[in-house]
């Protein structure tokens, strides 16, 4: 069998290219009842989520304005990158499968080297990386905190928005490359206001904004300069990145005023944290023991203790749930990538695995919070607060090809799958109010694939 | 500020004959109007085309194609980015009294991203407007209340769009892409008890929500032929979409002995505490943006002029109700002892949106540029436009309010270019200013009741809007 992309080139490659890519999106969204998840949970594009979500280090497309924007730096060429991508829950408590609405989602990225020249020539790139879920582009779940929610990974439906510019700093230190951006997330605050007309007709007023939350996120890389390599057009044998990503989230905040009931009714203030990311930095390094192989080691903290819970209290003188008291975390994560290289077809194989530990403490009795801001005892104290998280152990997997058409125009395919496994936690509380400890379990299946055009 | 408003008022009446032997010919025949549903159909995007009164269809080939005509995209020989600002200030006023319309003010910017490969050519756009105060508001007024229907509200959301355009031969250009919104719905569940007497300070009360924020994806398709050079021909179509937000909340049970309700409500203060249940949907349909197909042409007889007309049909014929629609439902039960005090209504009346009945109508638009200087790298274009929409909005005789008047909009532009800043940037770098006026002449609307609680009234105004947008070329 002969791999002729150059022939294929001169006939119609972007059309069949873009066919078959669109076909793969249309089969991705249509046939597979996936619970989609936001970056956080499972990363962005194809390559970073079969390296358990590593490529902190070693990005090599639009995942580097998601993953550390000074991996845009290093990128000559132009590109556009579409997929798609959709998962499975199998998570339960007591041996009942807890339902988890199945979502599936739709990526973009591009990558963008800003063609200016004289000491501004081949330094700034900038990038995209959009992840949209199919309906619901951002779902709030704030529940009464005795009702079982898996808080952390039912973060799934949320549109994920970055934009990135890197810096090559080459010149003033060989292989250093810096950069930074915003991710975005939206927040909705509103009133609404039921009253009495002018013709004794009880109306509602609705006024809901929905207003732009960003978070920063800051990199740096460092890869083995060119003038140590053994050859100019050699791979770096080593290299590291770190990057910073702030507290990303949204908030609900809706107030209720109803007036002229036969009864008085407190403004309702129905607000809650409907998503969060919590502040986090990741550290990795890439090594090359072999020119066929990448190896690569990442640690990745994220402070969850700032996660300030779900739910808030309803009007001015109700109390507010019990605090969450999560801890903060720290996730070590290895990978590995194999090449291979078949006539015009360049071959990569990746494998990895990370463990993520829960930040949530197992489900128990705790104290709901007085209008003064401390904890309640007494009568009113505790109260039960399910809130369901397991630590997950993230395999991932992936297969990555590209094409070259030509000396600078290349097509790229990425396929990924990641299972994670959830052992079983017994909580220090039953479903209900006299039942045993519960015990929390499962899995998650993920897959999805970029396909992508660098030209 | 009045006296210079009424000073305008009568210029523009004296203008208004000329106008009619320029453009008026096709109104008259045609009795035109515009969609206006978000800020770039009411106020455009990118100072060029805007200056030029939006009459680009044919031959954009700016950021602003995303919104104008995707397929103007794959004109881009290099790639380019734009950043601007922009801003439209309300005098709107019903009875003499200021309506208070709120500025819209934001953020524009875009890009165009063309590639080729093989003889394949192709480009790829985004464009975004991001106002400044927020990424959009929604606003569910009562049926009644009168509202200036397409300056209060519909302007206050994002304009994001993702487009992709072909060049498969030198004079076809065919793009097509994506715009999306955003809708969202609510479900609160409220318990606790309510305390009768003190309600603020002595109620106990608890929350859950559930709240979906949906996107909408509508489409956007275009063409463009240059069949000879400086002739072009462009048409493209806007797909329709609506945002319908719905609140859905329940506080207590509906049936009080319920065993699996999770939400009870007791009212306390007064004795024995009593069960209560409290239901509200809302639903209101904010944003509709009617489906239109919009064909132009531009010629450039020479390379230093250009001049283009369009004409836009919307139909608005399916615009639905902004009025929200309501539901109450309250059920206490009152104790014997209590119901001297405390009065139950036997029902709620809730509200009923009213159709909005709305016509199809058509818009023209023109406009003109030239280059006025010329030298050393440096390019000066000047340029005009116009266009005019006649109000699709009904007479208001009966309940609803909805204030629209017909619009006419004249804009001014300059474009400064430099070409010649190799090294540093190998392309070029061009400032584009624009203003635009528009003129809302008095309506007056009369109701069929004499009792009509909002009465006769007349609506009239003016918008002031400018921008500049600064745009970057890179080969």
């Amino acid at each position: 069998m002969r791999w002729d992309f150059t022939h294929l080139a001169r006939r119609t490659p972007t059309v069949w290219h873009l066919v078959v890519s669109l076909l793969l999106w249309e089969f991705t969204l249509l046939s597979t009842p996936a619970h989609a998840t936001p970056t956080d949970l499972f990363g962005f594009g194809a390559r970073s989520p079969a390296l358990a979500m590593g490529g902190v280090a070693s990005s090599e497309n639009a995942e580097a304005a998601h993953l550390n924007p000074a991996r845009l730096a290093l990128l000559r060429r132009k590109s556009i990158l579409i997929g798609a991508s959709g998962g499975r829950y199998r998570v339960g408590i007591d041996g009942e499968t807890t339902p988890i609405e199945a979502v599936r989602s739709t990526m973009i990225g591009f990558v963008l080297p800003l063609g200016f020249g004289d000491v501004l020539e081949k330094r700034l790139v900038i990038g995209g990386a959009f992840y949209t879920p199919l309906g619901a582009l951002l779902r709030g779940d704030v529940r009464f905190a005795e009702v079982p929610h898996w808080a952390v990974i039912n973060r799934a439906h949320s549109l994920g928005l970055s934009v990135a510019m890197g810096i090559d700093m080459s010149g003033l230190v060989d292989g250093l490359a810096i950069g930074g951006g915003v991710s975005a997330l939206a927040t909705l605050v509103g009133d609404l206001r039921v009253q009495l007309d002018e013709t004794n007709t009880f109306q509602s007023v609705v006024e809901t904004q929905l207003l732009a939350s960003f978070s920063p996120i800051v990199g740096v890389s460092f890869e083995e300069p060119i003038w140590m390599r053994e050859h100019p057009s050699a791979p770096s044998r080593f290299g590291f990145g770190v990057v910073y990503r702030h507290e990303l989230r949204s908030d609900m905040d809706l107030k209720v005023v109803v007036s002229d009931l036969p009864v008085r009714v407190p403004v309702l203030n129905l607000a809650g944290t409907i998503q969060y990311d919590p502040p986090q930095v990741a550290i990795e390094g890439f090594a090359r023991p072999w020119p066929w192989v990448r190896l690569s080691a990442q640690l990745h903290a994220r402070f969850w203790s700032a996660y300030p819970g779900p739910a808030r209290a309803t009007s001015s003188n109700s109390l507010a749930p019990p605090r969450v008291g999560f801890s903060d975390t720290l996730s070590p994560r290895i990978a590995m990538e194999v090449m291979s290289d078949v006539k015009a077809l360049h071959i990569v194989f990746r494998t990895g695995y990370a463990f993520e530990a829960s930040p949530a403490p197992p489900a128990r009795l705790a104290s709901p919070i007085g209008p003064d801001g401390q904890p309640l005892m007494g009568d009113d104290g505790p109260v039960p607060l399910r809130i369901i998280d397991n630590d997950r152990h993230l395999f991932g997997f992936g297969i990555g090809l590209i094409a070259h058409l030509s000396e600078r125009e290349r097509i790229t395919f990425d396929l990924f799958g990641q299972l994670h496994w959830l052992p079983d936690r017994t909580h220090a509380i039953g479903r209900s109010q006299n039942a045993p400890p519960m015990v929390s379990y499962g899995s998650i299946w993920v897959g999805g694939w970029t396909s992508g055009i660098e030209f | 500020m009045g006296r210079w408003m009424d000073k305008w008022h009568r210029v523009l009446g004296k203008v208004h004959p000329w106008c009619m032997i320029v453009v008026g010919v096709p109104i008259l025949l045609l009795k035109v109007t515009h969609g206006r549903a978000q800020p770039v159909d009411t106020y455009g995007i990118g100072s060029r085309s805007v200056a030029l009164g939006g009459a680009v269809t044919a031959d954009v080939g700016d950021f602003s194609a995303n919104y104008y005509n995707p397929a103007g995209l794959a004109r881009a020989k290099r790639v380019e980015i734009a950043v601007g600002y922009f801003g439209a200030f309300h005098e709107l006023s019903v009875n003499g009294l200021d309506s208070n319309v709120d500025p819209v003010r934001g953020l524009i910017t875009g890009m165009v991203v063309p590639g080729q490969i093989s003889d394949f050519r192709f480009a790829f756009g985004l464009g975004l407007h991001l106002n400044d105060d927020h990424v959009s508001r929604t606003r569910a007024l009562p049926s009644r209340r009168p509202r200036w229907e397409f300056y209060d509200n519909r302007p206050r959301r994002i304009f994001l769009a993702a487009h992709l355009a072909f060049a498969p031969f030198e004079w076809l250009r065919l793009g097509g892409g994506i715009s999306f919104l955003s809708f969202s719905k609510n479900r609160l569940a409220l318990r606790g008890n309510l305390d009768v007497l003190q309600a603020e300070q002595r109620s106990q009360l608890e929350h859950s929500i559930q709240n979906d924020l949906t996107a909408i994806r509508y489409p956007q398709v275009g063409i463009q032929i240059e069949p000879l050079p400086g002739l072009h021909f462009g048409v493209v179509y806007r797909g329709e979409f609506a945002l319908n937000n719905t609140l859905d909340a329940q506080v207590g049970c509906e049936v009080p002995d319920d065993p699996t309700c999770t939400t009870p409500l007791l009212f306390t203060g007064v004795g024995m505490p009593f069960p209560g249940y409290f239901s509200l949907e809302t639903s209101s349909v904010n944003a509709f943006f009617p489906q239109q197909i919009s064909g132009g042409v531009a010629w450039s007889p020479t390379s230093d002029f250009r001049i283009g007309f369009e004409l836009t049909w919307v139909d608005w014929s399916a615009y639905v109700s902004p009025v929200g629609r309501s539901n109450i439902i309250l059920r206490i039960a009152v104790p014997e002892s209590l119901r001297d005090r405390i009065r139950i209504p036997e029902s709620i009346q809730g509200s009923t949106p009213q159709p909005a009945r709305f016509e199809d109508r058509f818009v023209p638009r023109f406009g003109v540029e030239g280059t006025f200087w010329k030298q050393k790298g440096i390019t000066m274009q000047g340029r005009g436009g116009f266009f005019y929409e006649s109000s699709p909005v009904p007479n208001q005789g009966e309940l609803t309010n909805l204030i629209d008047t017909d619009r006419w909009a004249f804009s001014i532009g300059l474009g400064i270019r430099l070409d010649a800043l190799q090294p540093l940037i190998p392309g070029f770098l061009q400032s584009d200013f624009h203003f635009q006026y528009s003129l809302l002449p008095e309506r007056v609307t009369r109701k069929a009741s004499l009792v009509d609680p909002v009465g006769d009234h007349r609506a009239q105004g003016h918008i002031f809007a400018g921008g500049l947008t600064l745009s970057l070329g890179l080969d």
